[in-house]
């Protein structure tokens, strides 16, 4: 499903972080935001799925505005997976994924066989499924990632938001975060918006980048054409040079 | 990997959750026998056969039974449900197991509530009064924690603290004031008692008590995803500043009905919730109602024990307070990192 943003302003309290954004997504891809730390990011992401109320501009949704939806139907179309986290209570994974059908349930109802059978197979998709009767505050930092991702699918969204899904994830973790998140996307015919750090992961993983900076959009496009040695510059202030091995093209620093 | 112990756990699990559920009905029935007076089961039963019946009885055993030891035994287990739910309800909204039913100010308004009533009324009105001024803390500590149309989870706990301290300032002013006949009324009500019930004011208290109960049930399952950060609830389509407010009211209403019963009883709010996530799980769903069952039981039993033990009647907060720190301890010591964390 496209999104388009018009005009987006946003922040907190008096605070403008993110100003004067618009861009538009065809849907069914992968979106990597880049930019510095504090430059709006999870403002931008947070704006898109409205827990954060923009102060002007639009986000459509298909042709949806999405100021004129509940939050539930909100919540049916976009899947949200939160930076940090940390449960005060030892909810079994599976209960903590059920979580996610509350969308579609209403104050007074509780998940059923469906709803179980639909955590399950979000489990099952993201390779998680064995640890369904575990503790969830038991569970390492890759798996509890692969976990929100699941939480997030078992409300059978079109686009999933993460914010920064790599975030204190070793080497490992992170391509195999990365590398979950790109097959689901291409599987289930849905779309990740998402913030990282690393401008080669985005070269690996991403369809389309934007780097966002002081708020506003830098770039927007493939990966191949967005970052290059003048973007990122310009982004991050810092110089970087652009190589390419066995047809993979990379940052680095010299 | 599978769990090779998981059926076995879970046949386990499902006999302790039968006995749960059983466990406020049979020691109901045996507490009918406990006190001055010592009936026994078999004579408890051929007196309800009686009753039943329409036989004649022996009057004096008939008056203990259902005039006496009955209406005291029902209200202990609807406030031991009040509180434990409403224990049950807040540590999963403000997402902290160490949370308790009288923790936005309700214990000490009430009391002030109590304190002026039995010092400037001679205890006319104490049990709306006591009512009253605990819905009036909440009221305060909610509307003092708004700040710009939101509710931080943070501000309400702030604002419960400094009412907290203001009313119990204010009850210390009253205590200060009065003569030491009216001071002593004061204090024993503090400690909380059973011993005014009776089945007019269980009458008058059981319909809201059992409609806040009833409407708790049917929404558990929705505060798991209130014990979310705010911004993930938001996130699965809950509105949370609305059904915040609406568990708060309904536990609210819970334990200044409770308070205003029977005083103010310590622990069962905040331990029994700690023994069901123990026990059985952390998923709300399960663990409201049974709490609600379980803090039943340990009410009825607490209260069991603070007319027995002694040839006079033991305030029940001791009871409640020397049975519970106990096992606060012994579950402090083994395994708590797992509920705390």
């Amino acid at each position: 499903m496209e999104v388009v943003v018009r005009d987006l302003r946003a922040g907190y309290g008096r605070r403008v972080v993110v100003e004067g954004v618009s861009f538009e997504l065809k849907g069914k891809e992968v979106v990597v935001l880049l930019g510095p730390n504090g430059v709006g990011k999870s403002t931008l992401l947070k704006c898109l799925n409205r827990i954060l109320k923009p102060f002007a501009g639009t986000v459509y949704l298909g042709r949806e505005d999405l100021q004129t939806l509940e939050e539930r139907e909100v919540a049916k179309r976009m899947g949200y997976v939160p930076q940090e986290h940390q449960p005060p209570f030892p909810y079994t994974v599976l209960e903590f994924v059920l979580l996610g059908r509350a969308p579609h349930l209403g104050p007074f109802s509780s998940p059923g066989r469906k709803d179980v059978e639909m955590a399950l197979e979000a489990l099952r998709l993201v390779g998680m499924k064995h640890l369904a009767e575990r503790p969830y505050t038991e569970t390492s930092g890759g798996e509890r990632r692969l976990i929100l991702i699941a939480r997030a699918l078992a409300a059978e969204p079109q686009i999933l938001l993460l914010d920064e899904p790599t975030a204190h994830l070793d080497f490992k973790n992170t391509h195999l975060v990365l590398g979950m998140l790109r097959g689901l996307v291409k599987k289930k015919g849905i779309s990740a918006f998402l913030s990282l750090h690393d401008p080669n992961l985005a070269l690996r993983y991403a369809d389309t980048v934007l780097v966002l900076n002081s708020g506003k959009i830098l770039a927007c496009g493939a990966p191949e054409e967005v970052i290059n040695e003048e973007t990122i510059e310009a982004a991050y202030g810092m110089k970087v040079k652009m190589g390419r091995f066995d047809g993979f093209s990379f940052v680095f620093v010299e | 990997m599978a769990f090779p112990s998981l059926a076995g756990k879970r046949a386990l699990k499902g006999s302790a959750l039968f006995f749960l559920l059983l466990s406020p009905f049979l020691l109901a029935f045996l507490s009918v026998g406990i006190g001055y007076l010592r009936i026994s089961p078999g004579e408890i039963f051929s007196v309800f056969l009686a009753k039943l019946t329409g036989q004649p009885t022996d009057r004096s055993l008939e008056a203990v039974i259902f005039q006496i030891r009955m209406p005291r035994i029902v209200l202990a287990g609807m406030v031991g449900a009040a509180l434990a739910t409403a224990g049950a309800v807040l540590q999963a909204m403000f997402r902290n197991p160490l949370v308790e039913p009288y923790l936005l100010g309700i214990s000490s308004a009430a009391a002030f509530g109590a304190s002026l009533a039995l010092a400037f009324a001679g205890g006319f009105l104490l049990q709306p009064l006591a009512f009253l001024f605990g819905l009036l803390s909440v009221y305060l500590a909610y509307t003092l924690a708004r700040v710009r149309g939101e509710v931080p989870i943070i501000n309400l706990v702030l604002a419960g603290v400094i009412l907290s301290a203001l009313f119990m300032a204010l009850t210390s002013l009253v205590k200060y004031l009065v003569d030491p006949h009216v001071l002593a009324g004061i204090v024993y009500w503090m400690m909380g008692s059973f011993s005014g019930a009776s089945w007019k004011g269980i009458g008058q208290v059981a319909p809201p008590l059992i409609f806040c109960l009833a409407l708790l049930f049917l929404m558990s399952w929705r505060l798991n995803v209130l014990s979310l950060s705010e911004e993930e609830a938001r996130a699965l389509g809950v509105k949370v500043a609305r059904e915040r407010l609406l568990f708060l009211t309904l536990a609210t209403l819970l334990t200044s009905l409770s308070v205003s019963l029977c005083g103010i009883i310590g622990w069962v709010g905040l331990l029994v919730p700690h023994l069901v996530r123990l026990a059985f799980s952390s998923d709300t769903k399960l663990l409201v109602p049974l709490s609600a069952f379980l803090g039943a039981s340990f009410m009825i039993a607490a209260d069991d024990i603070a007319r027995s033990i002694l040839s006079f009647e033991l305030p029940i907060s001791v009871i409640t307070t020397v049975m519970g720190a106990p096992l606060f301890i012994a579950l402090m010591r083994r395994g708590a990192s797992r509920v705390w964390r």
